[in-house]
């Protein structure tokens, strides 16, 4: 018992150094970036690709999402309100200068970026990490992605004894063309949507993964996205294979500065899973929300999918959502194997004027597929929080299974919290349950908790916590600390 | 230390208090007992400082503080307790947890020294033990998934952590069979001190037997309408309340 | 019907037409808006499951009422002294109410534009009336029906409606309820296979309302509703229980939108559905909670039994919340009969049919809202 217990205290502990700050990460780095002019054009998108020395074949497939997104309309179905964007106004592409010769190791990494971040509190000098394991904090590599570019990625060498690929995709691009030619876009194809094929014409970076038959990871994986320069747009693409019998678990974070102007981060997730295998896939975000009037802020708008092409493949999703100003985000599971399964864990916190549209997709395709979704939603100040979800089971999907729970909790009078799930069932053999509750917390909750001495304000992110607790536990310890500070600094001001 | 005078209470519309008077001095267990309705649980809540209590007259004097101006939190802090006739459930928040968030919150109000986590570990050990209680229920959510038994244990040992000058029990006793009494009953006695009074509020005299009270008061329509020693229960027992109605 | 073809329908309608100008005027211009909406298409919420192309492509109708009456009025009891009955044709200018659509609710201005019969009735205050409505087909060609009911302050209307069994009708209905009053709606359609049946009903209600709904929707080559409540008083209640059961080709898609305007009103729904052989049933229930209506209390209910591969069911219970002070949830399953039920109706004797068939009725029977004995009786099963 005791060693939960202290645990937990050292977890509370950790929580509260974190949340004494509000938006902390929101400070600017002053470096000399090689910026494009703003302006979006095939020029642009060649510009792109030459100085990722890329082969033709990525440029033309470029060039063909840009000629279908320029057919596109922006979606206006989610409960969201967008404003206009003007895509001629962002810049494509920017790299800090000093990260032109690509690094070859740390030590050759502009330190003004090192100490970046260090204040984000990422550590990228590997004998510092190996030393933090003995202080019990577990080994992992991350993959650093600043504006456009992956700045630098830790571990590789260690990884790549046990055959696992982790760099940016751009040396993806150019070291193991045949495994991005393969995967690229087939998950999400170029066209699939508005904001996955502006990706598709203008991506800049992003993480590959490729774990290779019947080897786990040896440590845990990461990147962390930072946005920096003004007016830019984050565009990377994330490439996560699972061969047979693999295991991944990847972690992915993200901040930004704060500023009045909204910035776009448009970004494609895919993930491949094959027979037997597993990737676990963890998101903390926690992009620059806008300020209390709704001013600034990112406009967050991701396409994440998974497929379950093997039989027995298992993904998990699990996120965090506390940032940007407004969240478009679906990371969904096409569950083709037989017997394949997806997990959907999600806590969607909004506060001021904020605005979150997310959930899932769960396509059950083959036999005994099986999915669960857990999404937890919070609704504070004046924003707007909506689950949206899909679970499809299609004809032969016999003995389909689908759990699906969604909570939402309401602080305040002003907020919005919506439900829409949508449940398809084409065989008769398929269970599917779903369940939601609406509600503010509940006076009793809060009597008790003030009766043994709480204030409100504790009492409430006490019971918040509680809330949430189903998808934290998902997390891996160092984020679900992360995650819960993270919480508490969001809603702040919300109770009162 | 608790001088309770002409209290008037009501729950929206409903007039439940209706000029209570109660004086309590260090030290002293008070029993109340009465028929349902009679607005035993509410006199609790007028302690506790629950919102939807609305008290229209009379005035509360705890240890020379007019406790009516005191936030909820603030009457916990200056030493009143409620063990609640229905504990509340927190999902997903750690008992411990719960406990020391509880715990510091007071001190910091009382300006004490808040606790760190071992010593808070050491207090809690030191505790369980004396309640005779198991320490699995601290690893769980606050009251999720306790039975009827756990709650009100659970109540008793936060009672004990948190070492109130008052502690009022709402029907601790419902519910609990007589094993389980006798732990609450162990853990109310082991408390008593020249210094700590108790409110037991209670249907039966069964629980008397075991937590003797200096005082039995009878509550009946928003009134105290009797008081006398421990042979008052004991005649209640057998009269009941029937004699209420003449 | 729906595309060139009406322009000529309502020619030859108005042509024979001898109507009010403001009646003729009201009815160019729905066309106008209907041909504006077009047919609705899957990019439509309310139609996303159902396939409005059906519509065009239906068999002939083959049972023909006699005479002209597109209704038949059965009235059990007295008829409450006051009771206003008039023609919807002959009524005047202010008391037609124009009903906002949008391309969901483009069969409304289908039936602006060749509204052929219908009914204003009102009820007055203090009085009790039970009433039995049959719409009729009198026709080949669709029948466009509209129906307004007040229901006076402190009133109660036991409404039982029914539609023939080969139909092909295009009826809007609205109930306006008045303080205190009191509504029980009995929405029976019991349709053949071939019958095409389209419904936007919009219940308006002031304070104190009541108001409780059991609808059985059994087969239709296409049967399609839109059940609009507006809760404008406060402590108002709405409860609604459907069973939809389908076979062969046939569709259903059942819609319910809740608007919580104002504080304290509760609404309940409930639907049962059980889809066979190719069959499908699309159910919607969605609540909105407006800002500032605290103590709303919302509750969805719909669960589904699918019998066979080649049918499906697709299920969207909503909530749409803007304030804090609600309870609401919602739940929705789908899966096939329970095993260990039926193994438990085997081991006692039962044939595997039987057990099956018990199981289905009692799934049912959470949707009889009225307690009714032959609740089943007339559903094909």
């Amino acid at each position: 018992m005791s060693e939960q217990i202290e645990t937990s205290e050292q977890e509370n502990a950790e929580v509260h150094k974190r949340i004494e700050q509000t938006y902390k990460d929101g400070f600017v780095t002053d470096i000399e970036s090689d910026t494009f002019p703003p302006g979006l054009n095939e020029e642009v998108i060649r510009a792109i690709s030459a100085k990722k020395q890329e082969p033709q074949w990525l440029l033309e497939w470029r060039l063909k999402a840009y000629a279908k997104w320029l057919t596109m309309e922006q979606p206006n179905w989610a409960k969201l309100k967008i404003p206009p964007i003007d895509f001629n106004a962002i810049s494509y592409y920017s790299s800090p200068k000093s990260n032109e010769n690509a690094p070859e190791t740390i030590d050759d990494v502009d330190p003004k970026l090192l100490e970046t971040y260090a204040k984000l509190g990422v550590p990228l000098h590997e004998q510092e990490i190996l030393a933090g394991v003995k202080t019990r904090k577990t080994p992992v590599a991350v993959d650093v992605v600043f504006d456009s570019v992956s700045v630098t990625t830790t571990f590789k060498k260690e990884l790549r004894k046990a055959g696992v690929i982790f760099c940016s995709f751009s040396e993806a691009v150019i070291d193991y063309p045949d495994l991005v030619k393969q995967y690229l876009g087939k998950v999400v194809p170029i066209g699939d949507n508005y904001f996955s094929a502006l990706n598709a014409a203008v991506f800049s970076d992003g993480s590959f993964v490729y774990i290779p038959k019947n080897t786990r990871c040896p440590m845990e994986l990461s990147t962390y996205f930072r946005i920096n320069e003004m007016n830019t747009g984050q565009f990377e693409r994330t490439l996560i294979i699972a061969d047979d019998g693999a295991e991944v678990s990847y972690l992915e974070g993200c901040t930004a500065p704060m500023r009045d102007e909204n910035q776009l981060h448009a970004a494609v997730v895919e993930l491949f899973i094959l027979n037997d295998a597993k990737i676990k896939y963890s998101t903390v975000q926690n992009w620059y929300p806008g300020d209390e009037e709704g001013k600034g802020g990112i406009f967050n708008f991701v396409t994440k999918r998974a497929a379950c092409n093997g039989n027995n493949a298992k993904v998990s999703w699990t996120q965090v959502e506390t940032g940007s100003a407004i969240t478009w985000k679906y990371p969904s599971c096409i569950l083709r194997g037989d017997n394949s399964r997806g997990e959907f864990y999600s806590v969607a916190l909004t506060n001021n004027y904020q605005q979150a549209d997310t959930g899932t997709k769960m396509i059950h395709l083959g036999k005994n597929t099986k999915s669960t979704i857990i999404s937890k939603g919070i609704s504070a100040g004046k924003s707007h929080n909506t689950y949206r979800g899909l679970v499809r089971i299609s004809k032969r999907a016999e003995g389909a299974r689908n759990h699906t729970q969604c909570d939402s909790l309401l602080i305040g009078k002003n907020c919005g919290a919506h439900t829409f799930p949508y449940i398809e069932c084409g065989n008769s053999t398929a269970q599917l349950e779903h369940e939601a509750t609406t509600s503010k917390i509940s006076e009793d909750q809060l009597f008790y908790c003030k009766q043994r001495g709480i204030s409100e304000e504790d009492a409430t992110s006490m019971i918040v916590d509680g809330f949430c607790k189903e998808v934290f536990k998902e997390l891996p310890m160092e984020f679900a600390v992360e995650a819960k500070a993270l919480l508490d600094i969001s809603l702040e001001g919300a109770v009162g | 230390m608790l001088n309770i005078k002409n209290i008037h209470a009501q729950v929206g519309d409903n007039k439940i208090l209706k000029g209570l008077n109660l004086e309590i001095k260090p030290g002293e267990v008070h029993a109340i007992m009465g028929p349902n309705g009679a607005g035993k649980s509410t006199l609790g809540n007028v302690l506790a400082g629950m919102e939807k209590v609305e008290v229209t007259q009379g005035s509360v004097d705890f240890l020379g503080k007019d406790l009516l101006d005191l936030e909820i939190e603030q009457r916990a802090a200056e030493g009143i307790f409620l063990a609640f006739q229905y504990p509340v459930e927190i999902p997903g928040v750690n008992n411990m947890y719960f406990l020391r968030a509880a715990l510091n919150a007071q001190r910091k109000y009382r300006g004490e020294k808040e606790m760190n986590s071992s010593e808070f570990l050491k207090l809690v050990r030191t505790k369980i033990k004396q309640m005779n209680m198991r320490d699995d229920l601290l690893r769980r959510p606050v009251n999720e998934g306790f039975s009827g038994g756990e709650k009100k244990r659970n109540e008793i040992f936060q009672m004990s952590i948190l070492e109130p000058k008052l502690a009022i029990l709402d029907e601790t006793d419902s519910g609990l069979d007589i094993d389980a009494l006798k732990i609450v009953a162990d853990g109310v006695n082991q408390l008593r001190d020249d210094n700590r009074s108790f409110i037991v509020i209670t249907h039966y005299q069964r629980l008397l037997d075991y937590i003797v009270p200096d005082y039995v008061h009878v509550l009946a329509d928003g009134k105290i309408v009797r008081s006398g020693d421990k042979s008052l229960a004991i005649e209640l027992e057998k009269t009941g309340y029937g004699w209420l109605e003449d | 019907m729906f595309k060139n073809p009406i322009n000529l329908a309502f020619e030859k309608l108005s042509g024979q037409l001898d109507e009010p100008k403001w009646l003729q005027q009201k009815r160019s211009d729905a066309l106008k808006k209907f041909q504006e909406y077009g047919l609705p298409t899957r990019k439509s919420e309310l139609w996303k499951y159902t396939n409005a192309k059906k519509l065009e492509k239906l068999e002939e109708v083959t049972d023909i009422a006699d005479g002209n009456d597109y209704f038949v009025f059965t009235i059990k009891g007295e008829l409450p002294q006051d009771t206003l009955m008039q023609n919807i044709l002959e009524i005047d200018e202010k008391s037609w109410k124009n009903i906002k659509t949008d391309k969901e609710r483009t069969f409304v201005e289908l039936n602006t534009t060749m509204l052929n019969g219908g009914f204003a009735l009102t009820i007055p205050k203090n009085s009790q009336l039970k009433l039995h409505i049959q719409y009729q087909q009198v026709s080949k060609d669709w029948e466009n029906i509209r129906t307004v009911i007040n229901v006076g302050e402190n009133a109660e209307l036991d409404l039982t409606e029914s539609y023939d069994y080969d139909c092909r009708i295009n009826h809007v209905s609205v109930i306006n309820m008045s303080t205190d009053s009191r509504l029980k709606l009995h929405s029976n359609k019991h349709l053949r296979k071939t019958a095409a049946l389209i419904h936007f009903a919009q219940i308006n209600c002031a304070q104190n309302v009541s108001i409780e709904q059991g609808t059985i929707n059994n087969n239709a080559a296409l049967s399609h509703s839109i059940t609009e409540v507006n809760f404008n008083g406060q402590h108002s209640e709405f409860e609604a229980a459907s069973v939809n059961v389908v076979h062969d080709s046939c569709h259903i898609s059942e819609n319910i939108l809740v608007n919580h305007k104002v504080q304290n009103c509760k609404s309940n729904v409930i639907k049962r559905s059980l889809a066979t052989d190719k069959a499908s049933v699309a159910l919607n229930a969605k609540a909105v909670v407006y800002k500032a209506a605290d103590g709303s209390d919302v509750a969805q209910s719909l669960k589904n039994i699918l019998l066979t591969d080649e049918a499906s069911i697709y299920s969207k219970p909503e909530l749409e919340i803007n304030t804090d002070d609600v309870i609401a949830a919602h739940g929705s399953t789908i899966g096939e009969l329970d095993e260990t039920s039926l193994t438990y109706l085997r081991s006692r004797g039962i044939p595997k049919e039987q057990a099956k068939f018990m199981l289905i009725e009692s799934f049912l029977q959470d949707a009889n809202i009225f307690k009714t004995e032959d609740f089943l009786d007339r559903i094909e099963l």
